[in-house]
C-alpha cells in the first residue's frame, strides 16, 4: 500500500510539473495573442471612433469596408470577446466624446448582446462579469435587467447591480435606496460614493426620505450621502439619529452635526453621553469642542471629574481649551513658576549662587591679602557693608525665597485643580516678592565687588601690559570707567602711567559737562521730571486716565487733576505735553499752568521757579541748581544703571545674561506705595 | 521481554502510522481549501479598480507602524518606499527602539524633524518615550517619529498603537518593501465585510533576495541566488499560498506575519496589545483578538490576501536562519502554552478544535516527533530490528508527498500569479522541492528542537542577531 501511494504521489507530482508548464505556457500565449490582436484591431477601432461623416468618399468607402469586415467576423464567438476586451479595456483610457463613440461602437456592434447573454449563466463570475460590461459601456438599455439582481444572494452579483444601477440613470440612487434589502458594506458605500462623483450634472435626491429607513446600512450610508452633499435641511432627523442603537450610526449623525454646526444638538448630545460607548464618547467631545459655548463647560468639567480614563479626560480638557482657550493648562512636570522665576531672576542677578559665593571670597581674600590703599570713608564703607552682608544677603535671600515658596506651595495646592487658571493675585504676590530680591543696593554692592576684582587683575599686569592696557582705555573709556580708572590710578605706582589715566579721567569729566539741557533740548522734559523726585505713574490720576475709554472722561480727570492736584501730578502733566490728542495736550498744558501757581502761592518750600509764561525755568536757569567745581567729577543719574564692566566679565565667567531692563522693576519702598495706589484705585473703582 | 518490545514496537508504528495519515489527510484538506479560496478570490476580485476609491473622503485612516533598532544603513530609504504609497489617509510611525546606532540621527536630519509635544497616557505600559518628531517639510507630513527606550519589538509596536490616532493600525518591519497599492487592497479587505468584523488583515510574504530594487520599488522580480534563500522561498510559497489560503477558507487563520500584519486598533488595544513575554508576539496577539471576539459572541473574522504586496529579505546564512527558526518555536511553544485553555475547547469552535490542536500537533510536535523518529530509526538499526522494506517504503511515499505537495505549491503560484517570468527559475524551484526535505528540512527541524529545548530549561533567548543585507546591496 505504501508503495502504492508512492506511486500515486509519483504520478500526481508528474501532474503537476506538466500543469505548471501547461498553465505557463497557457498564460504567456493568452497574453501574446491579444497584445496581437491589439496591435492588428488598434487602426480599425481608431478608424471608427475617429471618422469624420464629412470625409471624402474614398475615406467613407474604406470605413464601410472595415465595418463590413468586422461584421463579418463578428460571427466568430472568439473574435467577439477579444473585441469586447480591448473595448472594454479601451474605454478606461479615454473621456468625453471619444468615450461616447466608443460606447456606440460597443453598441452598434451588438457586443452588449454578448454581456445580456451572461447575465443568464448560472455562474456567479460570468453574471458579474455582464453587468460590468454594461456598466462600463454605459448600456443604459440594460437598466431595467440589472435591476433585478439588487437583491441577489450571491453578493458578487448584487454588488455589481447596486453599482452599475448607480451608475446607468440619475434616478438609480433612489431606486438603489428604495429597494436594497441587504446590507451594504463599508467598501460597497465608498465604491458608491465614488461612482456619483463621476456621474456629470449629478442632481442628488434629498437623502433625508432614507434615515427612516429599516435597513440600517441604508440609514447609516444616507447620513454619510447626506454629510457629502451638504444637505443640511435633515438637522431634526439627523438629532433623532444620537439615539439611534447602532454606534456607526451614531458617530455619523455626530459627524453630521458638527459639518452643519448644529448648535440646538448640544443638549441631546450630553443627555446621551453617559450611557454611550467610549467611541462616541470621544465623538461627543469632539462635537462639544467645535460647537459648545461656556455654558458647557460645566457639563465638560463633570465630565472631568467623572470620567477616569486617560483619553477622555485629554479630549475633555482640549474641548474646554477649545471653548475657553488656555483654561486648562498643563500641571504634570511642570516646575512651580514661584521656583522658575526666582531661579531665572537669581540667575540673571546674582549668576549661580555658589559660583558667586566663591568669587566673593576670592575677591575679600585678595582684599585681605593686598596692601591696602588710602581709603576714602566712602569705599572702606561700601567693603564693610559687603563683608558683613555675603552671607546675611544670601541668607536672607534663601528665607525669602522660601517664605515665597511656602506660600506659593499652599496656593499651587489649590491650583493643581486640573481645571482652572493660575489665579491673578498669585501670581501679582510672586512678581511682588521677586521684586524684593532685586534690591539696587545689592545690585551696587556687586558692582563695587567686581571694580575691586578688576583692580586685581590690573595690579597682577606687567607693566607693558599696563601700558597697552592704558592706551586701550584711552580710546575706548566711556564714563561709566571713571571710578575704576581712579582706583586704578590711586595704586598704580607708575607715575607715568599715572598721569596718562589722570589725563583720561580728565578729558571724559570733561565730556560728562557736555550734553546739557541746552544741549539736548529733546530731554528737557525728562530732566525736569527727575527734578520732582517722581514719575507719572505716582501721580493717582495716572491708572484713573488709562482706564478712561473717552476724551470726554480725560478731560473731566484733568480739571479735576487742576483742582486737587499738587506736585505729584506735575511728571504726569509733563507726560501728557507730549500726548497724540492736542486737546489733551492744551488741557495738561492749563491744568500744569494752575497747579505750579496754586503751589507758588501757598510759598512753600518745594516753590517752583516758573516763568512768565508759565513754564518750567530750564536748568541752567534754576536757583537751586548746583554747578560741579571743573575738576571735580560728578556721575550722571544715568550712569548707575550702566553695567561694570567687570560684573560683564562676571556673567561670561558664569555663562548668564544680565536681566533685561524692566522699567516697571520696583524696588519694596515703591511696591508699598504701589499697592497703596491700587487700593487707592479700587476705593475709588467702589 | 521480546513481547513487551513487541508490543512497543507496534505501539510505535501505530503512533507514527496514524500522525502520518491524519498529516496527510490534513494536507489534502489544504490543498482543497486553498484551491477554491484561491479560485474564487481571483473570480471576486477581477472587477473594479481599486486606484478608483485611493483618495475617496471615507477612506479610512490607517497608521503603519514600523520598529526601528540600529537600521541605520537602510532607514531613510525604507522610510522614503513607505511615505510612497498609493493611500490618501495614512500615517508612517517609525518607532526607533532605543538605537544604538544613528538612526534617530539620520531620520532628523533625512527628514527635517522637529520634537513635538503630544499628551502620553500616564498608565503608559511601554518603555518610557524620549520624544515624538514631525517634519517640518509638507512632503513628509506622513511621517511621525517616536523615540523611545529600548523595549523590543512588541514594545515598540504597542507604543505606535498607542500613540496612533487611526482607526486601523499596521505592524510591518521597516526593511520590508510594501507595494504601492499595499493599503487599498488593506482597507478592501477590513470594508468588505458588512456583517462581521474584521478584526485584522494579513498578507503573503514574498522572498526578495536578489530582486531588483530602486528608490523603494521594485523594479524586476529575479529568483534568489542564495541556495538557502531559495529553500525559504519555497517554504514561503506553499505556506502562504496553500498553508494561510486554506486557513483563511475556513476562518481559522491563527497567524498574521509580523511583517506585514493590520489591525482594528480598538479591539488590538482592547486586548492590551503585543505581549511584551514573548518572542511570538505575531501569533499570540492574534490568539488573543480572536478569543476577545469570542468571548465577546460578536461575529468577526481575520482576513487573509493573497496578492503579493510585502517584500522581505530572509536569511542567507545558516547560523541567523536558525536563530531566527529556533525562535519562532519558542514563540510557537509560549503561545500555545499561554492559551493551553483552547485546546479541544468547544466554546472556542473551530478554533479550538481545529486550528488550535493542528498548530499543536503539527506546527510544535511534528519537529519534536521527526527528530525522535530519527533516533528511533537509527537504535531499530543498532538493534536489528528495522524492517527496511517498510522504512523505505515510508520513507519513499513520504518524501513523494512531500514533493508533490510543493509541485502543487508552485503550480498555483504560476496559475495565480506567475512571478518568476523564466523557465529557469520555474525548474530550479522544482529541483529545491526535490531536494529540500533532504537537504534544508533537517535543518528546520533542528532548529525548532533547540528553541524547545532552550524554553525547556529556561535558558533566556531574545530574538538573536539579525542580520540583513538592506535591499541596495541586494540589488
Amino acid at each position: 500500500m505504501l508503495w502504492d501511494l508512492t506511486l500515486l504521489f509519483s504520478v500526481l507530482g508528474a501532474l503537476y510539473f506538466l500543469g505548471i508548464f501547461y498553465f505557463r505556457n497557457k498564460i504567456s500565449f493568452r497574453s501574446k495573442r491579444l497584445v496581437d490582436k491589439k496591435k492588428e484591431l488598434a487602426p480599425v477601432i481608431s478608424n471608427f471612433l475617429f471618422h469624420d461623416p464629412s470625409a471624402p468618399i474614398v475615406e467613407k468607402k474604406e470605413y464601410v469596408e472595415l465595418k463590413i469586415n468586422i461584421r463579418n467576423e463578428l460571427g466568430n464567438p472568439a473574435f467577439r470577446k477579444i473585441l469586447t476586451e480591448i473595448l472594454v479595456d479601451l474605454q478606461k483610457d479615454v473621456a468625453g466624446e471619444t468615450r461616447e463613440r466608443l460606447n456606440e461602437l460597443y453598441y452598434d456592434l451588438n457586443l452588449h448582446l454578448d454581456a445580456y447573454k451572461k447575465l443568464n449563466s448560472w455562474r456567479w463570475e460570468v453574471v458579474s462579469q455582464g453587468i460590468l460590461e454594461l456598466t462600463q459601456m454605459k448600456v443604459v438599455d440594460a437598466y431595467s435587467f440589472i435591476t433585478k439582481f439588487i437583491n441577489d444572494k450571491r453578493s458578487t452579483i448584487r454588488k455589481q447591480a447596486e453599482i452599475a444601477t448607480v451608475s446607468l440613470r440619475a434616478e438609480g440612487i433612489a431606486h438603489f435606496l428604495d429597494t436594497t434589502r441587504y446590507s451594504i458594506s463599508e467598501w460597497q458605500q465608498l465604491k458608491l460614493i465614488e461612482t456619483l462623483r463621476t456621474i456629470e450634472h449629478f442632481r442628488p435626491p434629498n437623502f433625508k426620505a432614507w434615515l427612516i429607513s429599516s435597513n440600517r446600512d441604508v440609514v447609516l450610508f444616507s447620513l454619510r450621502l447626506i454629510k457629502h452633499y451638504n444637505q443640511n435641511d435633515a438637522i431634526t432627523a439627523i438629532i433623532e439619529l444620537l439615539k439611534h442603537k447602532d454606534d456607526r450610526i451614531k458617530t455619523e449623525a455626530i459627524n453630521c452635526i458638527k459639518e452643519f454646526c448644529v448648535i440646538k444638538a448640544i443638549p441631546i448630545l450630553k443627555a446621551i453621553y453617559w450611557k454611550t460607548s467610549e467611541i462616541i464618547k470621544i465623538e461627543i467631545l469632539d462635537a462639544i469642542a467645535t460647537l459648545g459655548s461656556e455654558d458647557d463647560i460645566e457639563f465638560l468639567q463633570k465630565v472631568a471629574k467623572k470620567e477616569s480614563g486617560f483619553i477622555l479626560k485629554n479630549k475633555v480638557a482640549m474641548a474646554i481649551n477649545d471653548i475657553a482657550p488656555d483654561t486648562v493648562l498643563p500641571t504634570k512636570d511642570i516646575i512651580p513658576q514661584n521656583k522658575l522665576s526666582f531661579e531665572a531672576e537669581e540667575q540673571s542677578v546674582f549668576g549661580d549662587e555658589s559660583a558667586l559665593k566663591e568669587e566673593v571670597k576670592q575677591i575679600a581674600d585678595s582684599e585681605t591679602n593686598t596692601v591696602e590703599p588710602e581709603l576714602t570713608e566712602e569705599e572702606v564703607g561700601e567693603i564693610e557693608v559687603y563683608e558683613v552682608d555675603t552671607e546675611t544677603i544670601f541668607t536672607a535671600n534663601e528665607k525669602e525665597t522660601r517664605s515665597v515658596d511656602e506660600n506659593v506651595a499652599e496656593d499651587t495646592t489649590e491650583s493643581t485643580f486640573e481645571i482652572g487658571p493660575v489665579p491673578e493675585e498669585l501670581d501679582e504676590s510672586i512678581n511682588a516678592e521677586i521684586g524684593l530680591l532685586t534690591d539696587l543696593a545689592q545690585e551696587e554692592e556687586i558692582e563695587s565687588l567686581q571694580n575691586k576684582g578688576f583692580e586685581k587683575a590690573y595690579s597682577e599686569m606687567e607693566v607693558e601690559e599696563k601700558d597697552k592696557f592704558v592706551d586701550a582705555m584711552h580710546d575706548t573709556a566711556s564714563q561709566s570707567d571713571i571710578p575704576l580708572l581712579e582706583e586704578i590710578m590711586e595704586d598704580e605706582p607708575n607715575s607715568e602711567l599715572r598721569f596718562r589715566i589722570f589725563k583720561i579721567i580728565k578729558s571724559l569729566g570733561r565730556n560728562t559737562e557736555k550734553p546739557t539741557i541746552e544741549t539736548a533740548p529733546d530731554k528737557e522734559i525728562i530732566e525736569n521730571h527727575t527734578q520732582f523726585e517722581g514719575t507719572p505713574k505716582e501721580s493717582i490720576f495716572h491708572d484713573l486716565l488709562d482706564y478712561a475709554s473717552d476724551l470726554e472722561s480725560k478731560i473731566i480727570l484733568l480739571e479735576q487733576m487742576a483742582e486737587l492736584g499738587d506736585e505729584k501730578e506735575l511728571p504726569l502733566l509733563f507726560m501728557l505735553l507730549d500726548d497724540e490728542d492736542a486737546i489733551i495736550q492744551k488741557k495738561a498744558e492749563k491744568t500744569k499752568s494752575i497747579i505750579l501757581l496754586r503751589l507758588n502761592g501757598e510759598g512753600s518750600e518745594k516753590s517752583i521757579p516758573i516763568e512768565s509764561n508759565g513754564d518750567m525755568l530750564k536748568e541752567d536757569e534754576k536757583p537751586m541748581q548746583t554747578v560741579a567745581p571743573e575738576n571735580e567729577i560728578v556721575p550722571l543719574e544715568h550712569q548707575k544703571e550702566l553695567l561694570p564692566l567687570e560684573l560683564c566679565f562676571l556673567y561670561d565667567e558664569l555663562d548668564i545674561s544680565p536681566p533685561e531692563e524692566d522699567h516697571l522693576r520696583i524696588d519694596f519702598d515703591f511696591t508699598e506705595e504701589f499697592y497703596q495706589a491700587q487700593q487707592r484705585r479700587a476705593a475709588i473703582k467702589e | 521481554m521480546e513481547s513487551a518490545l513487541n508490543i512497543l514496537l507496534e505501539y510505535i508504528d501505530t503512533v507514527f502510522f496514524l500522525f502520518s495519515v491524519v498529516l496527510f489527510v490534513m494536507f489534502c484538506f489544504m490543498g482543497y481549501f486553498s484551491t477554491k479560496n484561491s479560485i474564487h478570490y481571483r473570480n471576486k476580485n477581477s472587477f473594479g479598480d481599486l486606484s478608483k476609491v485611493m483618495a475617496s473622503p471615507l477612506a479610512p485612516g490607517i497608521t503603519i507602524i514600523a520598529p526601528a533598532y540600529n537600521e541605520g544603513l537602510t532607514i531613510v530609504e525604507n522610510v522614503r518606499s513607505l511615505l510612497s504609497l498609493k493611500y490618501v489617509n495614512y500615517e508612517v510611525m517609525v518607532v526607533n527602539d532605543g538605537s544604538k546606532d544613528d538612526t534617530l540621527e539620520k531620520l532628523i536630519n533625512a527628514y527635517d524633524l522637529m520634537e513635538i509635544e503630544k499628551e502620553i497616557d500616564p498608565d503608559w505600559k511601554s518603555k518610557p518615550i524620549r520624544g515624538i518628531y514631525k517634519s517640518r517639510q509638507r512632503p513628509f507630513s506622513k511621517l511621525t517619529i517616536i523615540d523611545k527606550e529600548n523595549g523590543g519589538k512588541s514594545d515598540a509596536l504597542n507604543a505606535g498603537m498607542q500613540l496612533s490616532q487611526n482607526r486601523y493600525v499596521g505592524c510591518i518591519d521597516v526593511d520590508c518593501l510594501l507595494m504601492p497599492d499595499a493599503l487599498l487592497h488593506v482597507v478592501k479587505s477590513f470594508f468588505q465585510r458588512s456583517k462581521k468584523r474584521v478584526i485584522a488583515v494579513g498578507g503573503v510574504i514574498r522572498v526578495a533576495n536578489s530582486c531588483q530594487i530602486s528608490g523603494g520599488t521594485l523594479e524586476e522580480i529575479r529568483l534568489p541566488k542564495n541556495w538557502l534563500a531559495k529553500f525559504q522561498l519555497l517554504e514561503y510559497t506553499r505556506s502562504f499560498i496553500l498553508g494561510r489560503m486554506a486557513w483563511g477558507r475556513i476562518d481559522s487563520l491563527l497567524i498574521i506575519s509580523g511583517a506585514f500584519g493590520f489591525f482594528d486598533r480598538e479591539i488590538a488595544m482592547a486586548v492590551g496589545g503585543y505581549d511584551t513575554n514573548t518572542v511570538g508576539e505575531d501569533m499570540e496577539i492574534i490568539f488573543k483578538m480572536r478569543r476577545y471576539m469570542h468571548e465577546k459572541r460578536e461575529a468577526y473574522t481575520v482576513e487573509y490576501i493573497p496578492d503579493s504586496l510585502c517584500w522581505t529579505e530572509v536569511p542567507e546564512s545558516a547560523s541567523v536562519l536558525v536563530n531566527q527558526r529556533d525562535r519562532w518555536a519558542r514563540g510557537n511553544l509560549e503561545t500555545l502554552y499561554k492559551h493551553r485553555d483552547m485546546f479541544f475547547n468547544s466554546k472556542y469552535g473551530r478554533l479550538g478544535l481545529v486550528s488550535y490542536p493542528y498548530w499543536f500537533f503539527y506546527e510544535w510536535l511534528a519537529p519534536l516527533m521527526e527528530f525522535f523518529g530519527f533516533f528511533t530509526i537509527i537504535l531499530f538499526w543498532y538493534l536489528g530490528i528495522l524492517n527496511w522494506d517498510f522504512f523505505i517504503a515510508l520513507t519513499a511515499m513520504v518524501y513523494m508527498f512531500s514533493v508533490m505537495f510543493s509541485f502543487y505549491a508552485i503550480l498555483w503560484d504560476v496559475y495565480t500569479y506567475n512571478q518568476y517570468s523564466k523557465t529557469k527559475d520555474i525548474l530550479t524551484l522544482m529541483f529545491c522541492a526535490m531536494v529540500e526535505p533532504i537537504v534544508f528540512h533537517p535543518l528546520v527541524v533542528c532548529a525548532s528542537v533547540r528553541g524547545n529545548l532552550t524554553k525547556l530549561f529556561r535558558k533566556k533567548r531574545g530574538w538573536g542577531p539579525q542580520v540583513r543585507k538592506g535591499f541596495a546591496k541586494a540589488a
